[in-house]
């Protein structure tokens, strides 16, 4: 084991990406062995100096995937550990290999995730679960019931949150990789059929198969591997929490919408920046609320206004607080164990100037964030 | 059609208990923190609030108000019911938020704030006849 060097400095050294869509003839370790393949060959570091895996992943397809993934690239016996945690799977996976190498117990690790997500309605539960014969285990009625609620109390419009889908729909046709990437208009995304009123099928994520890689690796080893510093993002916060109380808890099939707050504020401090610093936004918009009440959380915008800055194009690709560039999860789709992975390959682009057609101007400071049942959120910051 | 009371068990007896000689004798259940006066809904060993392991058990009233609501049409898998379904979040008037169908009731004259009873229906999709329990409005 390495020596304990605390609070080293940790970079994104590589980063790759499997398309996101539907590969009905691909099975998932070959589709994660793809994305790994392009991290290590972006950053220009061999499989045989990656020296910990962490593979992010929910559904079950057999034990041990993680392992499967990696092992025809050569069997080195590093330590491989398949995460699940939600829809934040791919991040706690970030997350773990961050604080290893910050800890001083790793130099160089290789962050991984890959899903293939069943069509139709999501839920979090077993098939067993009483939540079942409720009928309250539905993700995007979770979605609907914080909309309609949003709408009360805030005064938006149906319309003006539906234009979330149109904005990232916009951003994905810019992006080959993207699950969805033609244009609709706000008539579209409103006329498409419910869901969960108020919530219309374009306003939800596709359910999608991906994979998603990163290599990340301490900023004292960098020159010893042969890596470039400047093509390398300095991953400045990373944090994860669970469900605290707020409240009005207890039923776990209830989200709540601002559970992110306290993650994005412990990232802040941990960056030492403030919400005023941040360039570049990726959140979970697993429907168009949640990017609105995600950029809220993040005080990105003041509780209840996201909406309006929408409304405005202050989240577009031209606007001050550009936000889910690659599409987001309404246009990327969400294989689970990969959108938070997904996202740091979308931020280290924009920071790295190699986001082509979406490229935003001048990108010093990308947060991303994911959330999942459970509560979990995870907020990582990136500068470049 | 005349089943048994005995042979209806509860979807989930942490959170809903149906007395077995009354159907009309039924009520969420959960716990109170004695330590820091908050109520949990259903199963808690410990308050979810201060962590204090002095919860008592207790019967909710079964009166609250409309959080917010949802009129599902395309429903999540193992959903029994009919289709589309309203899905509301109730606030208990103790305090703890808890989903369910609202029955009996026209989507269009919703409105948050509505106040609401708790009810319950009984499931016969299975071997087993369930009391699921349920959002109506109040009279
Ligand atoms: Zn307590």
């Amino acid at each position: 084991m390495e020596q304990i060097r605390t609070n080293r400095k940790v970079r994104v050294a590589g980063v790759g990406l499997h398309p996101f869509g539907r590969f009905r003839n691909k099975d998932i370790s070959t589709m994660a062995r793809e994305a790994v393949v392009e991290s290590l060959r972006d950053a220009g570091i061999a499989w045989n100096r990656v020296q910990v895996g962490y593979f992010g992943h929910v559904y079950y397809e057999g034990m041990s995937i993680g392992e499967r993934v990696l092992s025809p690239l050569g069997l080195t016996g590093i330590p491989i550990v398949n995460v699940e945690n939600a829809c934040s799977s791919g991040s706690t996976a970030l997350w773990q290999a961050f604080w290893m190498i910050n800890a001083g117990l790793y130099d160089v690790a290789l962050v991984f995730g890959a899903e293939k997500v069943p069509s139709g309605p999501v839920t979090v539960t077993g098939a067993d679960s009483p939540d079942r014969l409720i009928g309250g285990d539905h993700m995007m009625a979770g979605y609907a019931l914080r909309m309609k609620r949003y709408i009360t109390e805030t005064g938006a419009s149906e319309a003006s949150i539906a234009q979330v889908a149109v904005k990232n729909r916009q951003h994905a046709s810019m992006n080959p990789y993207a699950h969805r990437n033609e244009m609709y208009s706000l008539e579209e995304v409103l006329k498409s059929r419910v869901i969960a009123d108020p919530l219309t099928l374009f306003q939800c994520c596709p359910t999608s198969e991906g994979a998603a890689a990163v290599v990340i690796c301490a900023d004292d080893v960098i020159d010893s591997l042969g890596v470039s510093r400047e093509n390398s993002p300095e991953i400045l916060a990373s944090v994860l929490t669970s469900g605290d109380y707020n409240g009005n808890g207890s039923d776990h099939s209830a989200f709540s919408p601002y559970r992110t707050e306290p993650a994005a504020l412990k990232a802040y401090e941990m960056a030492n920046i403030s919400p005023e610093d941040v360039d570049l936004i990726q959140v979970h918009d697993a429907a168009t609320i949640g990017e609105l009440q995600q950029l809220e959380s993040l005080h990105i915008f003041n509780k209840g206004e996201a909406w309006i800055a929408t409304e405005e194009g202050r989240t577009s690709l031209s606007g001050d607080r550009p936000t889910n560039t690659d599409g987001g999860l309404l246009a990327m789709g969400h294989p689970f164990g990969a959108s938070g992975i997904r996202m740091i390959h979308e931020t280290v682009l924009q920071l790295r100037k190699q986001a082509g057609a979406r490229q935003i101007e001048n990108a010093q400071i990308g947060v991303s964030q994911c959330s999942g049942a459970g509560d979990v959120t995870t907020v990582h910051i990136l500068k470049a | 059609m005349c089943m048994s009371i005995e042979k209806i068990v509860s979807v989930d007896p942490t959170r809903f208990k149906l007395n077995p000689d009354n159907t009309n004798d039924f009520r969420l259940t959960g716990f109170h923190c004695c330590a820091c006066d908050i109520f949990v809904f259903g199963a808690a060993t410990n308050c979810q609030k201060c962590t204090d392991g002095n919860v008592i058990p207790v019967d909710f009233s079964g009166d609250g108000v409309l959080y917010s609501y949802t009129l599902i049409k395309v429903p999540p898998a193992g959903w029994t019911g009919t289709t589309p379904y309203v899905l509301a979040e109730g606030e208990l008037l103790e305090g703890p938020h808890v989903l369910a169908e609202l029955v009996d009731t026209n989507p269009e004259e919703l409105f948050i704030g509505m106040p609401l009873k708790v009810s319950y229906a009984v499931d016969e999709s299975g071997k087993q006849a369930v009391a699921v329990y349920k959002w109506k409005l109040s009279d």
